[in-house]
């Protein structure tokens, strides 16, 4: 008996460590639990990303997205094709046209230099792009060469004409070039290999085997219960979560460590800045050179900078500031501080490192009279 | 050998030819050895199969060392080393399976074993995965013979196994890694510390190194167990040791054993004259140093060990002539334990550093008047300290009176095996964090 239940746990813990390493069944479990299911789903989103980091109870009690962002009625015609480059703050909660004025076409674009933007304008309507970042991650992707390559040339008119299917990849280029018989044959080696390691040695394989085994809602009891223990008995949280000084706030860690490229802390010298704030004056130049009726910037300030600029006394850089104050930024800014700086403590959720709909209905708004006063003028 | 295979290649899959590459040389250098009738050509084959491990383990673990000292030489001349850096990660547990190959052939060459004639045993004695990141470092022995015995199913073994790899567990989660959190956030800045704060971090590190090694060969001795096999110890409470060679007979045991046998006694051990018997013992601490990192710090380490353990000699030499077979009091037996662990702790200082800069910061720290200042709480909370010496004291009353626990009884295995399981959960710290004997 002893010996079959050996062998029905080997079986069991084997069909578990296959499904780890394969990522397209991992996929798979991934979406199941995405589906509503009141035991098996997965929290790690569901009360903010930062609570899905520390599974601290309080975070999930306190969670409050706010009303639901509206969408625009207007009675226009909609003649703007509206280009979003974004990251998580935009393209997971706009995901609509309607949700903007007078826009006839949306593009959500990702702005990870790992996506590569395609971007085909139609000369007949009103382009329009617009660039954000989070006050956070705005050096971490104008000073890394991938984005500023990908997003310098998304607009690229020889790019563009070539369609997906038309082009090659590196090992059918060098198939089309006899002399490169060889050299083809060892590169489908080396792709074979690639994809048998990937399988049977996936680098993800703990944090899929985290994933399928514990990341389910009826867990969450327990991971809160030695979140809660741990915070309660030395102070300590996830490694990726910091906790405002009163202990109702989430703060992303990145935004805090000074010596991180986010943190809000990081000391930026004014040649840094320069060089962030040329590098959007090439891409607003770029933009309008071909083809773009209006090229919009939004640096969302970090929560951490808003609520708790003197964290744990440290220095502040005031990046934003400094970026949509220099003289030379010709690009032409939603200029959200004001309005945030008076309506922090309702712009934020409290377990993640987002704003909540409030924060991003006020964004809305100031962004669409942008595009009204476009479309009433006109202009292309 | 499958398994084995797998969880090496699950690092850098293509360090298995490397690792095949010895395996190979060794395989057939037993084989010849043991078929060689003239002593010369034995020795050759011993040097092949030697020169072959030392060289991989030189060419990865030590060219950028040579190399950066060379450059470091040659800038005198306004010259520049002509050799690249080599950027590529070290293949895991090199020393340690590098060490256990190596004791094969010196014992087939010594005539102690027979060569191995079976390929895949020979292979799973290099590759035996519970043992081949982090040791112990096993001889041929104790384990070919295990290899060829038929290894039934045994619930004894499996909850024996079990058992020690959850206190493994215990011990890596809940103490090493608690601790690792404070110790490296004063190592992070040990300028911004004070006396005190850095004398017990240093404290703290000495138990954080030894929960995260002998944790490994817990879970490692434990891994091999639950399959019927027996690795040999590696700990054996090291820190109620009241000499330094007391403590090397209790700390990585199969590395210190491994030394006495591989090198000390051939160099003549201590049946040399005094003086010669001294530069043994430095020889042997200085590779020892070496072994562990291509650092400045690890040979500083060895060599402050090899030096305490010579004066320890002359002191023994002098004593031994007016107090021999005394047995000192408690309290003073007591008093050489801690001094011994504090004079262990201090050399650890230099182990742990990244450098001797820092190393000498933390030194100066500890022997300047700041040693009377208040504790920095932003290293290490009063709670989070009491917890750690709380289950320190927990761990070595526990491995005072029983280093393996007893599993003979099936309901106190489940209930003792269940209780560390959940301990480690709701206390241990879950951040990545590498054990450290992993790099070397």
């Amino acid at each position: 008996m002893r010996k079959l239940s050996a062998y029905i746990v080997l079986v069991v813990v084997g069909l578990i460590y296959v499904a780890g390493c394969n990522q397209t069944i991992t996929n798979k479990i991934q979406e199941y639990k995405a589906k509503d299911n009141p035991y098996l789903n997965s929290d790690r989103y569901r009360y903010g990303d930062l609570y899905g980091m520390s599974y601290l109870s309080y975070f999930r009690k306190s969670y409050n997205p706010g009303p639901p962002i509206k969408m625009i009625e207007c009675s226009c015609t909609p003649k703007i094709d509206l280009y979003t480059v974004s990251d998580s703050y935009i393209w997971p909660a706009f995901t609509s046209k309607k949700y903007y004025y007078g826009v006839d076409k949306l593009d959500n674009l990702i702005s990870s230099h790992h996506e590569k933007f395609k971007i085909n304008l139609d000369s007949a309507k009103i382009n329009v792009l617009m660039l954000e970042f989070t006050e956070r991650n705005v050096a971490y992707m104008l000073e890394d060469e991938g984005y500023m390559d990908n997003i310098l040339n998304a607009p690229d008119k020889d790019k563009k004409t070539e369609s997906a299917s038309q082009e090659l990849n590196p090992q059918q280029i060098q198939a089309k070039s006899p002399g490169n018989k060889l050299s083809a044959i060892l590169a489908s080696i080396k792709q074979f290999r690639t994809v048998i390691f990937d399988y049977i040695f996936n680098i993800n394989i703990n944090s899929n085997l985290e994933f399928n085994l514990t990341d389910n809602s009826i867990l969450s009891p327990i991971k809160e219960l030695k979140a809660d223990m741990n915070y309660k008995l030395f102070n300590a949280v996830d490694d990726n979560v910091k906790i405002s000084d009163k202990g109702d706030q989430l703060f992303y860690t990145p935004t805090v460590d000074t010596l991180d490229i986010m943190s809000a802390f990081r000391f930026i010298s004014d040649k840094e800045k320069d060089t962030l704030v040329s590098r959007l004056n090439s891409i607003y130049f770029n933009y309008k050179k071909n083809g773009f009726a209006r090229v919009y910037l939004t640096i969302v300030p970090n929560p951490i900078s808003m609520l708790s600029p003197n964290y744990h006394s440290l220095t502040y850089n005031h990046l934003l500031e400094r970026i949509q104050n220099s003289p030379s930024l010709k690009m032409p800014f939603i200029n959200l501080l004001p309005v945030f700086s008076r309506e922090k403590n309702r712009v934020y959720l409290k377990s993640d490192s987002h704003w909540n709909h409030n924060g991003a209905s006020i964004w809305q708004k100031e962004f669409n009279s942008r595009l009204e006063t476009l479309l009433k003028t006109g202009s292309k | 050998m499958i398994a084995s295979c797998y969880f090496y290649m699950a690092f850098v899959p293509i360090y298995i030819v490397i690792l095949g590459f010895t395996i190979v040389i060794d395989y057939f250098a037993g084989i010849y050895i043991e078929k060689a009738t003239s002593l010369r050509l034995r020795k050759v084959l011993l040097i092949i199969s030697l020169t072959a491990n030392i060289g991989v383990l030189a060419f990865f673990k030590y060219f950028n060392f040579l190399n950066s000292a060379f450059d470091g030489l040659l800038s005198y001349s306004s010259h520049h080393s002509p050799f690249p850096y080599l950027t590529f990660l070290l293949p895991i547990g090199l020393s340690f399976h590098t060490f256990q190959a190596m004791s094969y052939t010196i014992e087939v060459y010594r005539g102690n074993h027979k060569a191995e004639k079976h390929f895949g045993i020979y292979a799973l004695y290099v590759m035996f995965y519970p043992q081949l990141v982090a040791g112990p470092i096993e001889r041929p022995q104790n384990m070919l013979w295990q290899f060829h015995s038929n290894h039934k199913y045994d619930f004894e073994n499996l909850k024996s196994g079990l058992m020690q790899m959850a206190f493994g567990l215990f011990k890596k989660v809940v103490i090493a890694d608690r601790l690792a959190e404070i110790v490296d956030r004063a190592y992070a800045n040990p300028s911004a510390q004070n006396g005190k704060t850095v004398l017990i971090v240093a404290i703290l590190y000495s138990f954080q190194i030894y929960c995260d090694f002998s944790a490994y060969s817990d879970i490692g001795i434990g891994a091999a167990r639950t399959m019927g096999f027996k690795l040999m110890d590696n700990f054996n409470m090291p820190y109620l040791s009241q000499s330094i060679g007391e403590f090397w007979r209790r700390w990585h045991i199969s590395l210190s054993t491994w030394f006495r046998d591989y090198l000390y006694i051939p160099l003549g051990g201590s049946h040399v004259t005094t003086g010669k018997k001294y530069l043994n013992l430095i020889i042997v601490f200085l590779i020892s140093g070496l072994w562990h990192g291509a650092n400045v710090t690890f040979i500083i380490w060895g060599a402050l060990h090899g030096i305490l353990l010579i004066l320890e000699n002359i002191k023994n030499g002098i004593a031994g002539k007016s107090h021999k077979n005394n047995q000192p009091p408690f309290f003073v037996r007591a008093l050489k334990t801690v001094g011994i662990f504090l004079l262990v702790t201090l050399a650890w200082i230099f182990f742990r550093s990244p450098d001797l800069k820092t190393a000498g910061i933390i030194l100066g720290k500890i022997f300047s008047y700041s040693i009377a200042g208040p504790l920095n709480h932003d290293v290490a909370n009063l709670s989070v300290l009491i917890f750690c010496f709380f289950v320190i004291a927990v761990m070595m009353i526990k491995e005072y009176f029983f280093l393996i626990i007893p599993t003979k009884n099936t309901f106190k295995f489940y209930f003792i095996f269940v209780s560390l399981l959940l301990l480690s959960y709701f206390f241990g710290v879950f951040n990545h964090k590498q054990f450290i004997y992993f790099q070397f």
